[in-house]
């Protein structure tokens, strides 16, 4: 399967850096529904599941939804040592509409 | 015994009677007919209708038996996983030393290394520690005010694993109703088990 998109987050720790790379599939319809696969490869582990609709478009924005959940929910974000890009405050991804209070910086303001 | 119908009478009623005139058959058209007989035979598009409604309703019911077989499958997939993982987070291990029999308490689970008295040489050495040395200067846990040693704890991977189960059952269900607000519902409890907020009902 395709990889349809990539986003690399950075995990500080003292002085180095680690890379977390997230990485989002194009969404391929089954006998059922659409899947739209994702992963997170966590410098400890790695974690995929994927987002699901009755069309593409339901299943990646679901994926985008797990990815932020995921992202808001790890130790490393709680850390406070997790960051996307120098010029934004958060990572980028939205969450479900019940996590969106743990939303901060820019997340908070544009998602 | 009723007679069949002339010629003429035939005509007279393909004359007079409606193309579609089968449509206006009455639910309790055998009232008017002779004492045993069959409506069927007599209209022949109840017998086609019933036929028909045979049909669609056996078809109803392998497509149900399949979403059953189906659905077992599924359960038996989750139940095979809940099982595996009881048996990883179970607390009892085969390796935990004895005392050994004809000793008091023969037989009865026993610790290493409490501090009361040292281990019997006769004792079975638990496999389950591996010495990883000093973590303390590892950079994972450099300058981090939450991060503390161990707290990378088995916790937060149960939960995560608890979720994916969880989102594993709300697949299967929104696998069958298949509308958009199931999914999104699915997608909401698997954000609230993470974030270990009240997770809320699957309604669809």
């Amino acid at each position: 399967m395709p990889e349809a998109v990539r986003r690399d987050l950075r995990l500080r720790s003292g002085d180095a850096e680690q890379k977390v790379s997230v990485r989002l599939f194009w969404p391929v319809e089954d006998a059922k529904a659409w899947d739209c696969r994702w992963e997170i490869n966590w410098p400890d582990r790695q974690r995929a599941n994927s987002g699901r609709g009755v069309d593409a478009i339901q299943a990646l924005l679901h994926a985008l939804e797990m990815i932020g959940a995921e992202i808001y929910s790890s130790e490393e974000h709680r850390s406070g040592r997790l960051v996307w890009s120098d010029g934004w405050k958060g990572y980028g991804f939205p969450v479900p509409g019940r996590i969106r209070d743990l939303l901060v910086g820019d997340d908070a303001k544009f998602f | 015994m009723p007679r069949p119908p002339s010629a003429y009478e035939l005509h007279q009623q393909q004359r007079w009677i409606r193309h579609d005139a089968h449509l206006w058959i009455r639910h309790d058209a055998a009232r008017f007919l002779p004492p045993g007989a069959d409506p069927a035979e007599v209209y022949p598009h109840l017998k086609r209708q019933r036929e028909a409604e045979d049909a669609a309703f056996a078809a109803k019911i392998a497509a149900s038996q399949r979403v059953l077989t189906m659905l077992r499958a599924e359960v038996d997939e989750l139940k095979a996983a809940r099982a595996r993982q009881r048996l990883e987070e179970a607390k009892y291990s085969p390796d935990q030393p004895r005392i050994p029999k004809r000793n008091p308490g023969g037989g009865q689970w026993t610790r290493i290394g409490d501090g009361s008295q040292p281990p019997s040489p006769n004792v079975a050495q638990p496999m389950g520690n591996v010495d990883v040395g000093d973590v303390t200067g590892l950079s994972e846990l450099d300058g981090s005010p939450n991060i503390r040693e161990g707290e990378f704890d088995m916790a937060a991977r149960r939960n995560e694993a608890e979720c994916d189960l969880q989102y594993k059952r709300d697949k299967l269900i929104c696998n069958l109703v298949r509308t958009p607000l199931c999914w999104a519902q699915a997608a909401e409890r698997y954000a609230a088990c993470l974030s270990g907020r009240p997770i809320p009902m699957l309604r669809f």
